[in-house]
């Protein structure tokens, strides 16, 4: 049962990953995309994680998806209207860069299968929410503090680029 | 939670994690338009912390480290694609279009 649920939920977040790569339109490709995040935060949710996938769906889902949306808006000659549409979305290295990925696939694939990882099955903790936020408020005070100077810093950054001189 | 455990082995997500990589690598390396190449950023970024959350269940569950790490992935990669639309919304505007190709300036 468990199994078939993550292929069918793996089934989907790799077609909606291919369709990312492979659709024409970029806005087509940015829906796309959507679903593949959103597949991913079933996986996350299939592997007990059920905070990051709740994350995974308000910042990608959410957010990242409506910035790259609106980002297309905002050059519309990508959006199928200018003349760029009926050029190839692709460079001309396509076909080598698609048997160079399918390699690292090949080679990644045989790596980790070949491997006999240490599995230890241990339940995931009851208050999984409360002890994470004691984590990052304790042990990892640090790193969550730098990060969210990251992210004021880029987002300040970001304002400065985008505005009006 | 224990069937799931019990029954799907974590190389199988490993698997998915490493096409999710290899499908984003192409996206990154094809695609002409700078929105699809932060697209394939994106998704590079998502194998990445499908392999930590996997490792985390499987390997030691104990403490929270794959999960505080995916969180700070998730944040950096906010700020990844904040920056990066800003630029390419900033290139837009000087020179009207967002196909790499036409994308030489530092040409000499």
């Amino acid at each position: 049962m468990a199994r078939v649920l993550f292929l069918v939920v793996s089934a989907v977040t790799i077609i909606s990953a291919l369709g990312v790569v492979s659709l024409p339109n970029v806005f087509h490709a940015a829906l796309a995309l959507v679903l593949s995040l959103l597949g991913v935060a079933l996986l996350y949710a299939l592997l007990g994680a059920g905070y990051v996938a709740a994350v995974q769906v308000l910042v990608y889902v959410g957010a990242i998806s409506v910035l790259i949306i609106l980002a297309i808006m905002v050059s519309e000659r990508i959006m199928g209207r200018g003349e760029e549409a009926r050029e190839s979305a692709f460079n001309q290295q396509r076909w080598l860069t698609g048997a160079i990925a399918a390699a690292l696939f090949a080679v990644i694939t045989a790596g980790v299968v070949s491997v006999g990882w240490p599995v230890i099955t241990q339940p995931v903790p009851v208050d999984m929410v409360g002890q994470l936020g004691m984590a990052l408020m304790g042990k990892y005070a640090l790193p969550f503090e730098v990060a969210s100077v990251v992210l004021l810093a880029s987002l300040m950054g970001a304002v400065y680029i985008i505005r009006d001189s | 939670m224990e069937e799931i455990l019990g029954t799907v082995p974590l190389t199988w997500y490993l698997t998915v994690s490493a096409a999710l990589f290899c499908i984003g690598l192409y996206g990154v390396l094809a695609r002409r338009n700078a929105i699809s190449i932060l697209m394939g950023v994106e998704l590079i970024l998502n194998a990445a912390n499908l392999n930590f959350i996997a490792f985390w269940r499987y390997v030691g569950a104990a403490d929270f480290d794959g999960v505080v790490f995916a969180l700070i992935v998730m944040t950096i990669a906010a700020c990844e694609a904040t920056v990066g639309l800003a630029l390419i919304v900033g290139v837009f505007r000087n020179r009207r279009s967002v196909d790499l190709n036409n994308l030489d300036l530092l040409r000499g």
